[in-house]
């Protein structure tokens, strides 16, 4: 009976805890739906006048589902569309590094999304600045699949269920002991293992590194936090950059772009005339 | 110390006086060489020492032959040593020399002749200070500029020099080039070695450079270079062995370390006046060659323009030539591919840059790809520079092989068959409520969920670990077992000895509640009841570490049911209450320490 009792109140702990985020997401996501349709509803209005040549008032439109996109954005309600869209929006109104910071957002949430690399894509052929970020092998991709197919709640999501059927193993093995159990454990512990691994590497990148993108027309990185400081290059819109501190309203950034080494060929120079300061104004963090 | 001089011409005669050192003791004496290049079947040199200078012997002569880029440079050396026996200050020099009819006049050595040290003792405090400040004179270091002002990106040779004379035996060489943050530095060449005469004394000069290129204008210093070696100097009175003497063991290592002066440079920026619109940055002196190929094309062929950049400056930095402004359907222009080489660093970086560039005419009307221009600076004339190539004349022949993609609406009409891509476009937004759902309630941002989570299952397996074993135990180990069942059996035995009070049948009730405290002993402590008897329970219990108060309990008790069994008198209900009462308690406390 007592035994009973505690399972009871383990369930019902865990069920308050689940239901509180099922509420609370019930909740915020019907006003988010309904934000987010009539956002749409404007962004279509805009892509109409655009085609029927009303060019002032597709600017309009495309101005006003960018406010409803951010107010979505503001009261909390995050999301890979909400983030697409909205990129799709500023590229229409001309703010294509703008476009980028949504779309790498949105590519955060929806990994699996083909359009929006397709966009990323598309915008960063016209982009005056050739990025250089490193491509990961393809044999890479393909053995960490779930790395690049999975966003990091996803992730984190199975790490749970893996603990939990790992825990169930060794539980079940505690009663019955038979090598196949032993076997399982041995599998889900190093699935596990894997995963928490992918986890953290996956939470470092998308939390401990700052990226951005520029979204001046033109942004000159210098040797020092100032304007009294000598232009060491130019970079365009939609260059992206790693930000890798702030000082009175200055990045210090690494670009991702390619910058022609003057110096020689030897890595550690390459990195240092990468990195610059550039106007926080200029950038936009993903 | 043998001294020769070398210098940069060969066919020249050239005679220079070189000595030793400058500042002399009275009494002792000093070296000097007269060195004659450029022929090496030349009489001795003439001259006349002064009065108070003893030649203590000479000439002593050498040759040397050397070959530098294919030039053969001789040199011949006349040493002699002389000891002044006066002090003063004297001139040494000029030695003359008649050579086929012509007379050649050296140079000439001022020679100060001091006072001699008197040899005081066995030890003298000076004398290590006295040899370190002729070491310090024998070797130093120079950082020098080929310009003190110049343009940003113009090229800027700078030269570190180590002097240290003739024969001085050093080791271990660590040069640590200046700092130049604000530059782009080019090593130029090996290193070069050659000898030089600073005051009458010969040196021997090892000499660095480098190609410089200011990346911003204004003031700005070149920190000092540092040098560092050891000098090996021979202790007197050491005797080296000949494996010494080949592993340059032979001496006492002195650590010397030198530092230059800092260099300081003006850097001006490129004038903005009369600066060209395709200007990219380019300073130095160039030249440009272009070559076309092929020249007769069908529409769509490439055609790979050759484009090479000569010249003096900083090849790296060459910025791409400019195809004149045309109609832009004329051609498809493809992005440069560019190869730099450096030919020359000996007296500054010069090579060329070959930009490869693909262009591939659109209609059979064209008949010349159109002039290139390339824009420099030239830091020599202080002016902008243009190079332009006429426009090269070239055949397009129409061709039957349609261009297959085109890329904007107006093209799609003209092209035939196959995928057309008419415009090129973002695709359109997402609108899927069905996975519409708040993505910001991130898991890993919840530590109360995960430590729920987390801990939860390791808590019911801790638990289920516990019982199993528990179970296990009661299986496999009695003492256990009995142990562990003991209380309740005990209590409900109890429970029966108390229906046996209600029946009032005294003898039953005591001869069973002695056997359940007795039973339940024998469980708790493992052991056979019928080993455990009245006389020998105390022991037992003591050994066990059981209270003495518990076992006066127990003696208390056992005494009333023997008592109770065995005497005739008749016993109350009160009484056996009573004894089941203490029965119980001792239970309990046995419970507690057992």
């Amino acid at each position: 009976m007592r035994q009973t009792n505690i399972l009871i109140f383990f369930i019902l702990c865990l069920a308050f805890l689940c239901e509180g985020q099922v509420l609370a997401e019930a909740l915020t996501r019907d006003s988010g739906a309904d934000t987010f349709f009539r956002a749409n509803k404007e962004y279509s209005a805009g892509q109409k006048a655009i085609a029927e040549k009303r060019e002032q008032e597709a600017v309009e439109k495309f101005e006003h589902a960018v406010q409803l996109y951010e107010k979505l954005l503001g009261s909390g309600f995050i999301n890979g569309q909400i983030y697409y869209n909205l990129g799709n929006a500023y590229y229409r109104l001309g703010m294509s590094g703008k476009a980028i910071i949504y779309y790498r957002r949105a590519e955060k949430l929806l990994p699996r999304d083909a359009d929006i690399k397709a966009n990323i894509n598309l915008l960063k052929r016209d982009f005056e600045d050739k990025a250089t970020i490193r491509q990961l092998p393809e044999i890479l991709k393909i053995v960490s699949f779930w790395y690049f197919f999975l966003n990091l709640n996803e992730i984190t999501s199975i790490t749970i269920y893996m603990y939990l059927a790992l825990m169930v193993s060794i539980l079940s093995f505690v009663f019955i002991k038979v090598q196949w159990l032993k076997n399982i454990i041995i599998i889900f512990a190093s699935c596990l293992l894997v995963l928490v691994i992918s986890l953290g590497i996956k939470a470092y990148s998308q939390h401990s590194i700052e990226r951005g993108v520029v979204i001046a027309d033109e942004s000159k990185i210098r040797y020092g936090p100032g304007e009294e400081y000598e232009p060491k290059f130019e970079i365009h819109e939609g260059a992206e950059v790693r930000i890798e501190e702030k000082k009175d309203r200055w990045y210090k950034v690494y670009v991702y772009v390619d910058v022609e080494d003057l110096r020689d060929d030897e890595d550690k120079k390459e990195v240092e005339f990468r990195i610059g300061w550039i106007p926080e104004a200029e950038v936009g963090k993903i | 110390m043998l001294n020769l001089v070398s210098t940069a011409y060969a066919k020249e005669i050239k005679v220079v006086i070189s000595v030793d050192k400058t500042v002399v003791e009275a009494g002792s004496h000093f070296r000097m060489t007269i060195g004659v290049q450029g022929a090496f079947d030349t009489e001795v040199p003439q001259i006349t020492p002064p009065e108070n200078f003893i030649l203590m012997y000479g000439p002593s002569v050498s040759t040397q032959t050397s070959i530098v880029n294919n030039v053969v440079a001789i040199f011949r050396g006349f040493t002699y040593s002389f000891s002044p026996t006066e002090t003063g200050i004297f001139e040494l020099g000029p030695a003359t020399l008649e050579y086929k009819g012509k007379v050649y006049t050296s140079n000439s050595v001022k020679i100060e002749v001091v006072k001699r040290t008197p040899f005081e003792g066995d030890v003298d405090p000076d004398k290590e200070r006295s040899k370190r400040i002729d070491i310090n004179k024998r070797i130093f270091v120079e950082l020098e500029t080929d310009k003190k002002e110049a343009y940003i990106y113009e090229q800027i040779v700078e030269s570190f020099k180590l002097f240290f004379q003739k024969g001085l035996p050093i080791d271990d060489l660590d040069y640590v080039a200046a700092s130049t943050k604000s530059f782009l530095a080019e090593k130029l060449g090996e290193e070069r070695r050659y000898e030089e005469v600073r005051d009458g004394i010969l040196y021997n000069v090892i000499e660095l450079r480098t190609a410089l290129f200011p990346l911003v204008s204004g003031n700005i210093e070149i920190p000092p270079a540092k040098f560092n070696c050891n000098i090996i100097i021979r202790q007197q009175g050491y005797r080296n062995s000949i494996f010494d003497e080949f592993s340059g063991r032979g001496g006492q290592k002195y650590p010397v370390e030198r530092s230059t002066d800092s260099v300081k440079l003006k850097i001006k920026p490129l004038p903005e006046s009369d600066k060209p619109d395709n200007f990219a940055g380019t300073v130095g002196r160039f030249t440009m060659d272009v070559l076309a190929k092929p020249t007769e094309v069908k529409v769509g062929d490439p055609i790979t323009l050759s484009i090479n950049i000569r010249g003096k400056g900083n090849i790296q930095t060459i910025g791409e030539p400019v195809l004149a402004p045309g109609d832009e359907k004329d051609f498809k222009i493809y992005p440069a591919e560019t190869d730099t080489t450096i030919t020359d660093r000996g007296d500054g970086i010069k090579g060329e840059k070959l930009f490869s560039k693909v262009v591939e005419p659109q209609h059979e009307n064209i008949d010349m790809i159109p002039a290139i221009s390339f824009s420099y600076f030239d830091p020599e004339l202080e002016k902008y520079m243009t190079i332009t190539h006429n426009p090269i004349p070239i055949v397009v022949e129409h061709s039957e092989v349609e261009i297959p993609i085109r890329f904007s609406l107006e093209d799609a009409e003209k092209v035939k068959g196959q995928v057309k891509i008419l415009t090129k476009d973002i695709l359109p937004i997402m609108s899927d409520l069905y996975s519409f759902k708040n993505q910001g309630f991130a898991i890993y941002n919840r530590p109360l969920f995960l430590a729920f989570i987390f801990l939860t299952p390791i808590l019911v397996v801790i638990a289920c670990v516990y019982v199993q074993r528990h179970r296990e135990l009661l299986q496999t180990d009695v003492g256990y077992a009995r142990k562990r069942r003991a209380l309740s059996r005990a209590k409900k035995q109890l429970s029966n000895a108390r229906r046996l009070v209600q029946l009032d049948n005294p003898s039953e009730f005591y001869s069973r509640l002695a056997k359940t405290v007795m039973e339940h002993i024998a469980d708790k402590l493992n052991l056979a009841p019928a080993s455990i008897t009245s006389d020998n329970i105390s022991g037992i219990l003591e050994n066990r570490g059981v209270s003495h108060d518990v076992i006066k309990e127990l003696k208390e008790c056992l005494e009333s049911c023997d008592y109770g069994r065995f005497s005739a008198s008749q016993h109350s209900k009160d009484q056996m209450v009573r004894t089941l009462d203490t029965a119980e308690e001792f239970i309990m406390h046995l419970e507690k320490q057992l």
